[in-house]
């Protein structure tokens, strides 16, 4: 991979930014407890009643009953348990060259940007995110249409401040 | 104040050379209408509709190529191309030559009837240069050609200007007839006879059940093997003559740092790729071919792959390259591939990588004689037997994948009957990461992907320890 001998940020970029693996702002286990939550009320909820409302003369009430509550009660322990365990496995980290980015609990992920390879970066809050302040910083190379590193849960003014120092620096671009 | 440049324009001729893909065009955009023209009918007055239909698609069509002609103007100015088109939505691009990945002629059949040719001009990740410089004379094609790679040579120079005069160099690859019928034969077409049977059944289906259950009593032995060779036969004969159309004449030479290809029946293709802009360079060895001595080569920029209306696979394709000169042609094209991929020693996939290979073969198969016992519940077991060689063939996969990481490129093998070696250039990375599933943690594995301008490669999956080794040597870090 092409390497710049001299640092990529300048001096006072590289300052302004936290060294070390850095890990996301505990506010987002809330917050993604809190999309969770919408999404179980607004979609598992009416697919599994909806299911069990037709299923039940094929299994039987109790068995459908069942399969419908347990299903719901797997899905609300795991919106209120799994924010958590994803937060613990994030962890990001601005190196002289590049961004490092581990991420995911079951499928574990471990990605490495050159900073000289950033095309641009966006920072993006939805409507939870405005409410608790915090937004999520996304990175984009020439490799693909999507952002090829993302770091959620950041406070605002530090996903800004990421965001100003990652921005393209007109260096080799790879392409 | 240096003066301006004067606006070029397409040949007249475009009006006509022009009228059948702007055809396409509209058709594709009016589908929905012309479908249900095609399947409509039957009642009072549909006529007129259908004729107004018809109509309007011909007017469409011609003003969309008129005013293509008339609103097309390119230039040079100022060190960059221009290119403006549209009437009631205009778009002005204005290119930087340093964005330039590489420089297209395409002549079909109606251009070379008029005496004309399409440029294309390809940038990372961008294929709407097709179709805009649709109807030039050769000349001017030529010496826009030569303006613009005079203007890639200015910002690059490392990159090695062409030689002067109009003499080709001496190519590095020819095909004769003969040797590209080989390749169509030996193209995969087991996906078009499935899709041929899948459109059978499908057509059996509608023709009504009296005749869906005379048809599936006639299915015996007798029947079906003749059946299936014939299928695999016409296969075999469209992919032979699709070859044929695509490839013929073909040519590879290395002119001034460029890969240039030129093949091609009715549509004559010349493509013009700058070897530093090369990201990837892929050998397709199917097991057919290899038995036949041959391999292919796939040279990749970072240009969108998309070529008439279709996904493209790469820039520029050596169909049949002789198994011993697979090497020496990667290394024209990858100059910092110090080594012969075929002759070094690679690294291979991590001994637990076999499990996994053999579950997911297994149950790959598993699904697929699933699928053909409930298709053909009387002969569909025999499929069975794709489920026991599952084991095998995973064996046979995992034996051959290797990787190797050396200063210049990254090198990663997969597959027995359908083996492909990706060459990457280290130059060209744009991000690199490591994987791990819960079965590969259960394994202690994980799999390094490695992402250049649209498309991502991966190695065979090695020890996640390895992994993080491999990821910290492609990242500038640990470079």
């Amino acid at each position: 991979m092409h390497t710049d001998p001299e640092p990529v940020l300048a001096p006072a970029a590289r300052s302004a930014l936290p060294r070390g693996p850095q890990r996301l702002d505990p506010r987002v286990v809330n917050l993604w407890r809190l999309s969770r939550l919408v999404r179980w009320v607004t979609f598992f909820v009416p697919v599994v009643l909806t299911a069990g409302f037709f299923g039940r003369s094929a299994l039987g009430a109790p068995l459908t009953y069942g399969l419908g509550a347990g299903l719901l009660g797997l899905q609300l322990v795991l919106a209120l348990l799994w924010p958590a365990l994803e937060h613990a496995a994030y962890h990001f980290e601005v190196r002289e060259h590049d961004l490092l980015v581990q991420s995911g609990v079951l499928f574990r992920r471990w990605s490495s940007i050159p900073l000289t390879r950033i095309q641009h970066v966006d920072t993006r809050q939805g409507p939870l995110e405005r409410l608790v302040g915090l937004a999520q910083l996304q990175v984009y190379t020439a490799a693909g249409m999507s952002a090829d590193g993302s770091v959620p849960g950041l406070d605002q003014a530090e996903a800004e401040r990421l965001r100003d120092a990652l921005s393209r620096r007109g260096t080799d671009d790879g392409v | 104040m240096a003066s301006e440049a004067p606006w070029r324009g397409l040949h007249p001729l475009s009006l006509v050379v022009n009228l059948i893909p702007q055809a396409w065009a509209t058709a594709r955009g009016l589908w929905p209408v012309l479908f249900a023209l095609v399947i409509g009918g039957g009642a009072k007055g549909v006529q007129a509709i259908d004729f107004a239909l018809i109509v309007g698609f011909f007017l469409l069509t011609l003003s969309r190529t008129l005013v293509h002609f008339l609103t097309l103007r390119y230039r040079v100015q100022a060190g960059r191309f221009e290119v403006r088109v549209g009437l009631f939505s205009r778009s002005a691009r204005v290119l930087d030559p340093a964005r330039i990945q590489n420089v297209e002629l395409v002549q079909n059949l109606f251009h070379k009837a008029a005496g004309l040719v399409e440029l294309r001009v390809e940038t990372a990740g961008d294929a709407s240069s097709h179709g805009l410089l649709s109807a030039l004379d050769v000349g001017e094609a030529e010496r826009l050609r030569a303006e613009l790679r005079a203007l890639v040579a200015a910002q690059r120079p490392a990159a090695a200007a062409p030689p002067a005069g109009d003499a080709d160099p001496p190519p590095l690859l020819e095909l004769s007839a003969l040797e590209i019928i080989a390749y169509g034969l030996s193209r995969r077409t087991v996906g078009t006879v499935a899709v041929l049977t899948a459109l059978g059944l499908e057509v059996f289906g509608r023709l009504g059940p009296q005749v869906a259950e005379k048809a599936q009593k006639a299915m015996t032995p007798q029947v079906l093997l003749p059946a299936v060779v014939l299928a695999f036969a016409g296969s075999w004969l469209w992919s032979a003559g699709s070859a044929l159309l695509r490839h013929w004449r073909y040519r590879l030479w290395l002119s001034g740092g460029e890969l240039i290809t030129e093949e091609g029946l009715t549509t004559r293709r010349r493509a013009e790729i700058p070897r530093q802009k090369l990201q990837i360079v892929r050998a397709d060895e199917p097991l057919l071919r290899r038995i036949m001595g041959y391999g292919s080569l796939l040279f990749e920029t970072a240009a969108l792959g998309v070529a008439d209306g279709r996904l493209r696979q790469a820039e520029g394709v050596a169909p049949m390259v002789p198994l011993a000169r697979l090497g020496e042609l990667c290394r024209v094209a990858l100059p910092a591939l110090r080594f012969d991929p075929w002759q070094a020693a690679l690294l291979p996939a991590h001994p637990r990588a076999l499990y996994r290979a053999v579950l997911a073969r297994t149950f790959r198969n598993l699904a697929l004689s699933a699928l053909l016992i409930g298709l053909f519940p009387r002969f569909g077991w025999a499929s069975v037997v794709f489920v026991l060689a599952a084991p095998p063939l995973a064996y046979l996969d995992w034996r051959w994948q290797g990787w190797r990481l050396s200063p210049g490129v990254v090198l990663a093998r997969t597959g027995f009957f359908t083996r492909s070696t990706w060459v990457v250039s280290r130059d060209k990375i744009q991000s690199v990461a490591v994987v791990q599933g819960p079965l590969m943690r259960h394994h202690g594995l994980g799999r390094v992907i490695i992402r250049v301008a649209g498309t991502a490669v991966a190695l065979p999956d090695v020890g996640i320890d390895e992994a993080h080794r491999i990821l910290q040597e492609l990242s500038p870090e640990g470079a």
